[in-house]
């Protein structure tokens, strides 16, 4: 758990918004990137970093592959941020999707460091004492909202979708971690997909690709 | 069960990187005909995304951001070389300085003495040559594959770089697909020849390939390309195979 005092030691350094990137919305700073605008590059770590590092340390179990993962999102988005294409979706969802991608690789590659969580581990669900500062309230209820939306899940749609989700573990693996056949655990992940869409609902427009957002 | 239902699990699993290679290839090559699917993978990710926010929020050491700082440096010189390249070749070096800030500050100091020397020799082919080994070398990290696929019947080189089930394309002097055709890649896994992936080639010169090319990781034998008419691949190879290497 990290304390308040901790938090404010390790904390990074937030990447300004400088050179003209204040107030513009991710679409156009993802414009100003294919440009090679290194300001709007940071600009977007400045909002996305912290989400994008927080998910890869919490699927790596490693801070030192976590960084690596997060540094990796962020050079292939200024290699080629002409693959985020506006009209499949917010820029959020893709760029968290493509440190998900980055980080399940990552663990796979790293098989020992996958034997040393154990599925417990992974579907823990810890509470977190942060500072309550404006910016650490917002992230507060969002992590509320969604522990919320999962908990409303039945357990087995729960423990199918964060065993994939945050252990990187395949549909085959869960299946064969939770003693359930294949079909069982395809059917469970797309119930519990759809019934957590259903209680995020109104979620997105405030929470995700919101213009300016300090996270 | 109908038809479609197969596909509305493989979304769901696709979305959450959980698919087994088989299913993932046989998605990969089924969502860029479907926009029920495309629609569903992009809801699925919106709502992986908050996901993200339900976890302990840290803030990333400064190292990285500076790590990233090094890289957009990296990036930063100007020609000979870089005017060689498309964009994506630009960027590709930048993978190198993903191991940190250190290893960054080499690079650069090594793109630096490449430069000059390459400048020295005034070798415009040697230029070519270097980049195209630097960009194959970058992407090659631990445990990744590289193939070569020799010209069978199309100009220029390619080499493909294979990375835990995901595929990144290297290539010099291939031609332009015109818009209405696409290049495919091929895999043959276990007997069995499957589209890998389809992609567009916009210039001759250095250009890397590093989204949307997914293989049978163990299993792969032999890697192929062709050039198909139409924006999908087809069932099955009708385009000459132009490029071809074994794994």
């Amino acid at each position: 758990m990290t304390t308040p005092g901790a938090r404010r030691r390790s904390a990074a350094p937030r990447a300004q918004e400088t050179s003209g990137n204040e107030g513009l919305d991710d679409r156009a700073l993802v414009a100003r990137v294919t440009e090679g605008d290194g300001g709007a590059l940071e600009a977007l770590y400045g909002r996305y970093g912290r989400p994008c590092y927080s998910l890869a340390r919490r699927i790596l179990g490693d801070e030192q592959l976590a960084q690596d993962v997060v540094q990796e999102v962020f050079l292939t988005l200024w290699r080629d941020a002409g693959r985020f294409d506006p009209a499949r979706g917010v820029f959020a969802s893709w760029l968290l999707s493509m440190t998900h991608h980055k980080a399940v690789d990552a663990v796979r590659r790293e098989e020992n460091l996958r034997k040393r969580r154990t599925t417990a581990d992974i579907l823990e669900d810890k509470e977190v004492d942060g500072p309550k500062v404006h910016d650490e309230v917002w992230s507060t209820l969002r992590r509320q909202r969604v522990r919320e939306a999962l908990a409303t899940l039945p357990d087995p749609q729960r423990e199918a979708l964060v065993l994939a989700y945050f252990g990187g573990y395949t549909q085959r693996e869960i299946a064969g971690l939770t003693d359930t056949p294949l079909g069982t655990v395809k059917t469970r992940m797309l119930a519990g997909m759809h019934r957590l869409k259903d209680g995020l609902t109104g979620l997105n427009d405030s929470f995700l690709d919101a213009p300016g957002t300090t996270l | 069960m109908n038809a479609h239902d197969r596909y509305d699990e493989l979304a769901v699993g696709h979305a959450l990187d959980a698919l087994e290679p088989s299913d993932e290839a046989e998605f990969l090559a089924h969502l860029p005909t479907c926009a029920a699917c495309q629609t569903a993978v992009s809801a699925h990710r919106d709502t992986l995304g908050h996901f993200a926010y339900a976890v302990e929020s840290v803030d990333p050491p400064a190292s990285v951001l500076e790590g990233i700082r090094a890289g957009i440096g990296a990036s930063a010189f100007p020609a000979p070389v870089a005017s060689l390249a498309d964009r994506r070749s630009r960027t590709v070096k930048m993978r190198t300085a993903m191991v940190g800030v250190a290893a960054s500050v080499v690079l650069v100091a090594a793109l630096a003495i490449g430069l000059v020397s390459a400048t020295t020799r005034n070798s415009e082919l040697k230029q070519r040559d270097l980049a195209f080994s630097r960009a194959v070398s970058s992407l090659l990290t631990t445990g990744a594959q590289r193939v070569e696929l020799s010209p069978a019947a199309g100009p220029g080189k390619v080499v493909a770089v294979v990375h835990g089930g995901q595929v990144d394309l290297v290539m010099s002097g291939v031609p332009r697909n015109a818009n209405d055709s696409t290049y495919v890649l091929w895999q043959q896994a276990a007997g069995q020849v499957s589209a890998a992936g389809v992609f567009d080639v916009r210039s001759t010169d250095l250009t890397v390939v590093s989204t949307g090319l997914h293989v049978a990781g163990a299993d792969l034998q032999q890697l192929m390309i062709t050039r198909e008419s139409g924006r999908t691949a087809p069932p099955s190879a009708r385009g000459a195979v132009l490029y071809t290497g074994t794994a």
